[in-house]
């Protein structure tokens, strides 16, 4: 039992360490990025690029699904967006409630015969709207899917231009998002496939007209501590991937993309519980394949605000689901692992996913039972395990603030000093309870999947916005 | 009203910590000044050394440090500074060649063009399509550098293909009917399809008997994007003696030609209004939704004159 003990100890110990690496290595090259692109930013440009005829159109695609509440003031935010030129699309995923209704309502929505070429996969469409107030908007009313993915085939479909953004009809886009957002493909046309952006926490916010006019800090523990994690996981981890050229996930809540891509790799698949990384990986796959040069990177400004889940049924439902969609995503992905002709991909980024978020659930929890073992057997060297603790928290910690500070350089609305501190006291609380309890929610996870229980996709309650 | 009265007394000596931000205070007020007032700040710029001070840093190994020189200077509309940032155009950096172009651009100086237009073909396609926005911008002193540049992108010519195609787009928004010539000639006689695309693309912004006549003849291109581009451009030129053509090319095998040739039909009066009908009839199911969804939008648009301005439209 003792040699087991010391064995496992070890092996936690090497664990960490390696991780601990891994995240100052990223931490790094995010640091050295992140300064490059503020110097970038600072030099101006955007107005040329909305000025310029060769800044290509873009088809925003917004699935909605039972959005009766908020679908009007969504769209009306849309279409006041600062680019050259795009066309609104809006998915009506066979909604049951009235979404379709307060469209026609408010935008004098009349069918049209408008031909849409189903060159990807979905469930059928039962009529294409056009609008006679807004004559770039295009409603595309299907029967629901089941999925997110399936009215998203819809809407590439419907669009009409060579790139399309795909959203949420929930995420609220700052004005000037896909003047960002479009940058890379501006950059390298013929390379860049997709882009991702940062997404954020909405709560604690002050929305207006569909827009973020006030960054706030929420009061929930629970929705504060997200934000930290948001923070860490855009400013701290994806700016690194991508500069690596292993960027895995462009977000499901805002992504732009060349259509012809998208078409060429059958679009996204229904199947999937985590539809955009299956989406990201699979465009990977296809492009290292056909040994064409490609980029797919993550843009840290346009930046993309939606509600996180500020109770624990909500929050413990969204974990699981996305650890199901994960763990998925790298199976039907095991192939890619160590083979050098996948790149970074390969060799480094599918490892990590596998070794640090898919085991990482595992390995802290048998920690926690280790821990308790050694205890309660005596085995336990105290002083040595609170001397861990104490490092691996302040490590966790110190993580935080960088990514907090990364943030806050690159800002460019102010945030008040309180809020900067509870986030900054949020970096401790996280590790009390929190972090231990989305761990134990992975594993579930884990363990259901391998019983090979079937994932049930529960919406997101919506709080709604503080529009005062 | 005395104890408002200011009292004259000397400014506080600027720290040189916040020269750079009293520097940027000064140009953004003279960025929306023009006449005798923006000039006199200029000259100040000048005769304080600031204008020295910004080129000595664009020789800096910084590339950040010179890229903010070349801004500036851009925005001091120095004309003391254009050799230097002609030069600044052949840069290593893509981020100084970029700031560059758009310095040369701001201050407007015609010995700027060459390079200018040369920069249509830099690797860095952010820059190409600055500089391609700012040459719009110079508008007509850039057409003949323009017509040079695209005619050097044929085989055989030297030039750059990627500048040639581009220099071929901003011809056509430039609008200048001198361009013509050289638009015809690369859309009937190129061997390159994008370089024929762009052409007739670019020819629908000109106009004129002879252009009409080419772009019908494009519509017969073995190429679908040439006659997509064709098809899209007799429309944006209203020309209503195209609709016999249009509605024939509306049977193409290409469902892209098909689109643009149906929503220029419906752009050329009534003449293109009843072929679009005709059209409705067709065997082919998405040239008959097609035409019927243009004719839908024509009616709608009629029925809505007051319909809210978007981009996009």
């Amino acid at each position: 039992m003792s040699t087991l003990i010391s064995v496992l100890s070890v092996f936690f110990l090497a664990y960490f360490l390696v991780l601990d690496v891994v995240y100052a290595s990223l931490l790094a090259i995010s640091f050295l990025e992140s300064g490059r692109d503020v110097r970038r930013v600072a030099l101006g440009g955007t107005d040329a690029l909305m000025r310029s005829p060769f800044t290509p159109p873009i088809s925003i695609i917004l699935t909605a699904l039972n959005e009766e509440a908020t679908i009007v003031e969504s769209v009306d935010a849309l279409r006041l967006m600062e680019y050259r030129e795009f066309e609104i699309v809006v998915v009506d995923d066979g909604s049951t409630d009235s979404t379709l209704a307060r469209l026609t309502e408010a935008y004098q929505l009349v069918a049209s015969t408008e031909p849409v070429r189903a060159q990807l996969c979905c469930q059928p469409v039962r009529g294409v709207f056009v609008s006679g107030r807004l004559p770039n908007l295009v409603v595309v009313s299907k029967d629901n899917g089941g999925c997110k993915a399936d009215a998203s085939n819809a809407g590439i479909n419907a669009a009409r231009f060579p790139l399309v953004c795909v959203t949420d009809a929930d995420a609220v886009l700052d004005k000037d998002t896909l003047s960002r957002a479009v940058r890379p493909f501006v950059e390298r046309p013929r390379e860049t496939i997709a882009a991702g952006g940062t997404i954020r926490a909405i709560n604690g916010c002050r929305v207006q007209a569909g827009r973020v006019t006030r960054v706030g800090t929420p009061h929930n523990p629970l929705a504060a501590v997200q934000v930290v994690e948001y923070l860490r996981a855009f400013s701290a981890s994806r700016t690194a991937w991508s500069s690596l050229g292993a960027f895995f996930l462009v977000s499901g809540a805002f992504g732009v993309f060349r259509k012809d891509a998208l078409v060429e790799v059958g679009g996204y698949d229904p199947r999937a519980i985590g539809e955009d990384m299956e989406l990201t990986l699979r465009l990977h796959r296809h492009f290292r394949a056909s040994g064409r040069p490609y980029r797919i990177v993550f843009v840290p400004d346009p930046v993309v605000w939606t509600e996180v889940p500020e109770t624990l049924k909500a929050l413990r439902s969204q974990r699981k689901r996305w650890h199901r969609g994960l763990l998925q995503c790298l199976w039907w992905n095991r192939g890619v692992v160590f083979r050098p002709s996948y790149g970074l991909v390969g060799m480094v980024a599918l490892p990590y996913l596998w070794v640090f978020e898919a085991g990482g659930a595992v390995v802290e929890s048998v920690g926690y039972v280790v821990t308790v073992v050694a205890f309660v057997t005596g085995m336990l060297n105290t002083s040595s395990f609170v001397l861990f603790v104490l490092l691996a928290m302040a490590y966790g910690v110190a993580l935080s603030v960088s990514a907090l500070l990364i943030d806050q350089t690159r800002a460019t609305r102010s945030q008040s000093t309180a809020g900067v501190a509870w986030l900054l006291a949020c970096t401790v609380l996280e590790n009390f309870g929190y972090r231990q309890m989305v761990t134990i929610w992975r594993l579930m996870a884990t363990l259901e999947v391998l019983a090979g229980r079937k994932a049930t996709w529960e919406p997101l309650e919506r709080k709604g916005f503080d529009s005062g | 009203m005395d104890d408002f009265v200011l009292e004259e007394r000397p400014l506080p000596p600027i720290r040189d910590r916040d020269l750079d931000t009293v520097l940027d205070i000064v140009l953004r007020y003279a960025d929306t000044l023009r006449g005798p007032e923006a000039d006199r700040i200029i000259a100040f710029l000048e005769e304080d050394g600031y204008v020295a001070l910004a080129l000595h840093d664009l020789r800096s190994r910084g590339q950040w440090r010179r890229a903010r020189a070349a801004e500036r200077l851009g925005r001091m509309r120095s004309p003391r500074a254009v050799p230097f940032l002609i030069s600044a155009m052949q840069d290593d950096s893509a981020d100084v060649r970029v700031v560059a172009a758009r310095a040369l651009a701001t201050i407007g100086d015609p010995r700027a063009i060459p390079s200018l237009a040369a920069a249509l073909g830099d690797p860095s396609r952010w820059t190409a399509s600055n500089v391609a926005s700012e040459l719009i911008a110079l508008g007509l002193d850039a057409v003949p550098t323009l017509q040079q540049i695209a005619w050097s992108g044929e085989p055989g010519e030297g030039g750059s293909h990627e500048a040639a195609v581009t220099a071929v787009r901003v011809l056509g928004d430039i609008r200048d009917p001198r361009a013509a010539p050289v638009l015809l000639h690369l859309l009937s006689g190129s061997s390159d399809l994008n370089m024929r695309a762009r052409s007739a693309a670019a020819l629908g912004s000109l106009g004129g008997s002879q252009v009409t006549a080419a772009l019908r003849a494009a519509l017969d291109d073995p190429e679908w994007q040439v006659r997509a581009q064709a098809a899209s451009s007799l429309g944006r030129l209203g020309d209503v003696a195209s609709v016999a053509d249009l509605a024939r090319a509306a049977e193409d095998r290409s469902w892209w030609v098909q689109r643009n040739c149906a929503e220029s039909l419906a752009k050329l009066g009534e003449a293109g209004q009843r072929a679009l009908t005709a059209l409705t009839a067709s065997p082919d199911p998405y040239l008959r939704d097609r035409a019927r969804a243009v004719l839908e939008g024509l009616a709608l648009r009629e029925s809505r004159p007051g319909a809210d301005e978007c981009p996009g439209v």
